[in-house]
């Protein structure tokens, strides 16, 4: 190897990141090299350099992530809840169409919409005569039988079943949280009134009494 | 007996809300380092942590056993950091926002240290994500390449490339910020 490939070496061999073939060989050349050593003292610099950052001391406040969590977990719910009943509108729309066997008839200068196969005219055409169709639109819904509508009815109560099921799991969920929340809030208030209370004895201590003393001896 | 992280995570996992606990005090100092050298400004680290911790309560169900708990942790630290990053790019901090090393320094070797950890946080901070990221995993962190090559999912001897050009493209800029020499810090030692 040669001074460069040494060079792009030596980071990886001051974290005893080589094989041990190729630790020898830059070892057997920084005894013999002294820019190649020169480097690798340089290096040695920037990993105390390195090592000597600051870090700052963090406290993680568990209360917050208790309660960060109770509100995500809610946001999801509440998610979950409207795609169901988005969900649940579909299939109703759906048993409507396919059920009442609806039927649109966009004719000239009118509109029909029956169900159950009688048409029915919704707006009477203004003028005796039209003088020709312009468009024509139908939508004629499928026969269904019975069986399919059952199944759409069961897709329904089955989603309705699940929903509900979820629920229920998080309301477990949300009560153990808030009960743990509960029981930090309260140890927070000891602590703090135990502060307190010591701070005032110091107070007592160091200061002197309060302003009722005042005007006494020291 | 397993790893401790490990047996926390299970006890967590059945319900145990005090293993969880004990995971945050174990890991809060290497997480917040972590953020702290990733992001580089430490009014940012305590809020990143929490967010760290939060995501990590609310994943509890997806953790399996096959893999390595500080591996997964630090998967989503990066996450963290990355998002902290896309969201808005902040200027480096000024000088005397750093912190102070410790007390008993004399005033100019004190000043002298302050300086040079705003030069290193400003050169880390400039390198490029890829580059910052597997610098602050291995030396930092202390991983190993196999389990950074996981968390990063890249090739090991990418990572040591970048590893390597890391620390050089480091050093030059540390160089270039008058960080070439400093008297009575140098040294070879075999």
């Amino acid at each position: 190897m040669d001074c460069n490939e040494i060079r792009d070496r030596l980071p990886l061999f001051l974290h005893d990141d080589l094989a041990a073939g190729e630790t020898a060989s830059i070892k057997d050349h920084c005894d013999s090299c002294p820019a190649c050593r020169k480097e690798y003292a340089s290096m040695q610099q920037l990993r105390r350099f390195l090592d000597g950052l600051p870090t700052p001391r963090v406290e993680i406040n568990l209360a917050r992530i208790y309660a960060g969590a109770t509100r995500r977990q809610e946001m999801r719910m509440r998610r979950w809840r409207r795609a169901t009943y988005a969900l649940v509108g579909v299939a109703a729309m759906m048993l409507l169409v396919f059920g009442l066997k609806l039927e649109v008839r966009l004719q000239a200068h009118q509109m029909v919409v029956s169900w159950n196969g009688q048409p029915e005219t919704v707006q009477p055409a203004p003028q005796p005569s039209p003088p020709q169709d312009f468009a024509r639109v139908e939508l004629l819904a499928p026969e269904v039988s019975p069986k399919d509508l059952q199944l759409v009815k069961d897709i329904v109560h089955a989603l309705a079943a699940h929903v509900e099921t979820l629920d229920q799991n998080h309301q477990g969920t949300f009560k153990a949280l808030a009960t743990r929340l509960e029981t930090m809030q309260y140890g927070d208030n000891q602590r703090w009134k135990a502060t307190q209370r010591d701070v005032a004895a110091l107070y007592s201590v160091c200061i002197g009494p309060h302003d009722k003393d005042r005007g006494g001896k020291p | 007996m397993g790893h401790p992280d490990a047996e926390l995570v299970g006890r967590w996992q059945k319900g145990d809300a005090s293993a969880f606990e004990e995971l945050v005090r174990r890991w809060q100092q290497p997480i917040a380092r972590f953020l702290m050298r990733h992001v580089g400004r430490t009014e940012r680290v305590a809020d990143l942590s929490q967010e760290v911790f939060l995501r990590l309560f609310l994943a509890r169900a997806r953790y399996r056993e096959a893999g390595v708990f500080s591996t997964w942790l630090y998967q989503i630290a990066l996450n963290v950091a990355r998002d902290a990053a896309r969201r808005r790019r902040l200027p480096l901090k000024p000088l005397h926002d750093q912190e102070l090393p410790a007390n008993g320094t004399p005033v100019g070797q004190q000043c002298e240290q302050d300086e040079l950890n705003q030069a290193l946080a400003r050169g880390l901070a400039e390198l490029p994500e890829p580059l910052r990221e597997v610098l602050v995993l291995r030396h930092y962190e202390g991983l190993n390449f196999e389990e950074i090559s996981r968390l990063l999912k890249a090739p090991a001897s990418t990572l040591k490339s970048r590893f390597s050009v890391a620390v050089q493209r480091l050093r030059t800029r540390l160089k270039d910020l008058g960080w070439d020499d400093l008297p009575g810090k140098s040294g070879h030692e075999t």
